[in-house]
């Protein structure tokens, strides 16, 4: 019974519906560290990618799971992404597990490097984007932007 | 807890089922409810879901397991459940943030703390406005319970930021998703109040009233927001 629990727990739900497929150059990398603060628990986290509707809504592009430390990908360049970083904290000892998500806007540049830097620890979690240019010049933080708002960009 | 804490205790109370009579006994925190037979009794809580339902939630996970188990618990004993979450229920969903507050200020579910921080007012109420808007409007999933019978719970929350030239206040309500034998309100029970008021140009008092199965979490972030020493999210599941 315990096994088939942990396996519940630990697995149930986390196959990626739609592994992402985007092709072309790696332009954004994610750094990744999760904790989940509790024996007998850990945390995982994935990416899900939103291309974005005129109305402002995401479709899904395809779900990459973020292993950590460092994970790579192409964003497609010169059109909005909606990016969905997704957590999930399973628990043997309570026999549970919870998802939350946080999700911003990004729009790629051109010759355009990204980061996301992905800190889940003991149910508190941030995720710093930035923008680096061609020149390798200061990197320039990306302000989280809503979907909702998407016509304003 | 019934359920969650002492499930031995759970199947000990089932054990007494017969098929002439059932004994039905929920108890969440202070709150606690017993049925016998036709006979009910009880008093109604006023704690505020999710923390109540998390746990009436867990109840019903635990009778849905010993039904598995033991195949003479059948349709009285949901009868029970149901009946007995009722009372505990009902009238239980603060729906304004003052109800919120007596409520967590005398119940056993919430908390309640104070803190001063070297921000302005206006700062506290932008930072209140960014974050909330990126880590509270969110929905979160819950699934648990035993291998045989996995559940899930659907919730969204939402925030609202109330500023004046004297005070912000961050208000967060939680709805269930599903059925619900309370009324949830539009946008769901407050589960978090913070109330921000000047000190002077550059301080501010906070007051945060939290009510959540994750309630540490919450005031954390709240409470890091106020003092700039955290920007990230709280997890809301």
């Amino acid at each position: 019974m315990v096994a088939v629990s942990a396996i519940a727990l630990t697995c149930g739900g986390c196959a990626l519906s739609t592994p992402y497929a985007g092709e072309g150059p790696h332009n954004m990398q994610v750094r990744t560290t999760t904790d989940a603060g509790e024996p007998l628990a850990a945390t995982r986290a994935w990416l899900a990618v939103q291309r974005v509707t005129s109305d402002c809504r995401g479709e899904v592009e395809g779900e990459i799971y973020l292993r950590g430390p460092v994970d790579s990908l192409h964003l497609p360049v010169g059109r909005l992404s909606n990016l969905v970083f997704k957590f999930r904290t399973s628990s043997l000892l309570s026999q549970s597990s919870g998802m939350t998500s946080y999700s911003t806007l990004i729009r790629p540049r051109e010759g355009h490097a990204y980061e996301a830097t992905v800190d889940y620890r003991s149910g508190l979690f941030t995720v710093d984007l930035i923008e680096i240019a061609p020149q390798r010049a200061s990197p320039r933080k990306l302000l989280r932007r809503d979907i909702a708002n998407c016509a304003t960009d | 807890m019934w359920a969650a804490g002492n499930r031995g205790k759970t199947f000990a109370s089932l054990r007494k089922f017969t098929s002439i009579g059932i004994k039905f006994r929920l108890s969440c925190g202070e709150s606690r409810l017993e049925y016998w037979g036709m006979t009910m009794r009880g008093r109604a809580t006023r704690a505020c879901p999710p923390a109540l339902h998390a746990c009436l939630h867990r109840a019903g996970e635990s009778l849905a397991a010993a039904r598995k188990r033991r195949s003479q618990i059948t349709a009285p004993e949901w009868l029970a459940f149901l009946a007995a979450a009722s009372v505990l229920l009902a009238g239980c969903a603060a729906t304004t943030p003052e109800d919120f507050r007596q409520q967590v200020t005398s119940g056993a579910f919430g908390s309640a703390e104070k803190l001063d921080v070297d921000r302005s007012l206006r700062d506290v109420a932008a930072v209140f406005r960014e974050r909330s808007s990126a880590c509270l409007q969110v929905r979160t999933k819950r699934y648990g319970g035993p291998a045989v019978r996995y559940t899930m719970q659907v919730w969204d929350y939402t925030p609202t930021v109330v500023a004046t030239d004297t005070r912000v206040e961050l208000h967060l309500q939680a709805k269930y998703d599903g059925l619900t034998l309370y009324d949830q309100g539009k946008n769901g029970a407050y589960v978090l109040l913070a109330q921000a008021t000047p000190l002077d140009a550059r301080r501010t008092h906070l007051e945060v009233w939290t009510l959540a199965p994750r309630s540490d979490t919450l005031r954390d972030a709240v409470m890091g927001w106020a003092k700039g020493s955290f920007a990230g999210c709280p997890d809301l599941s």
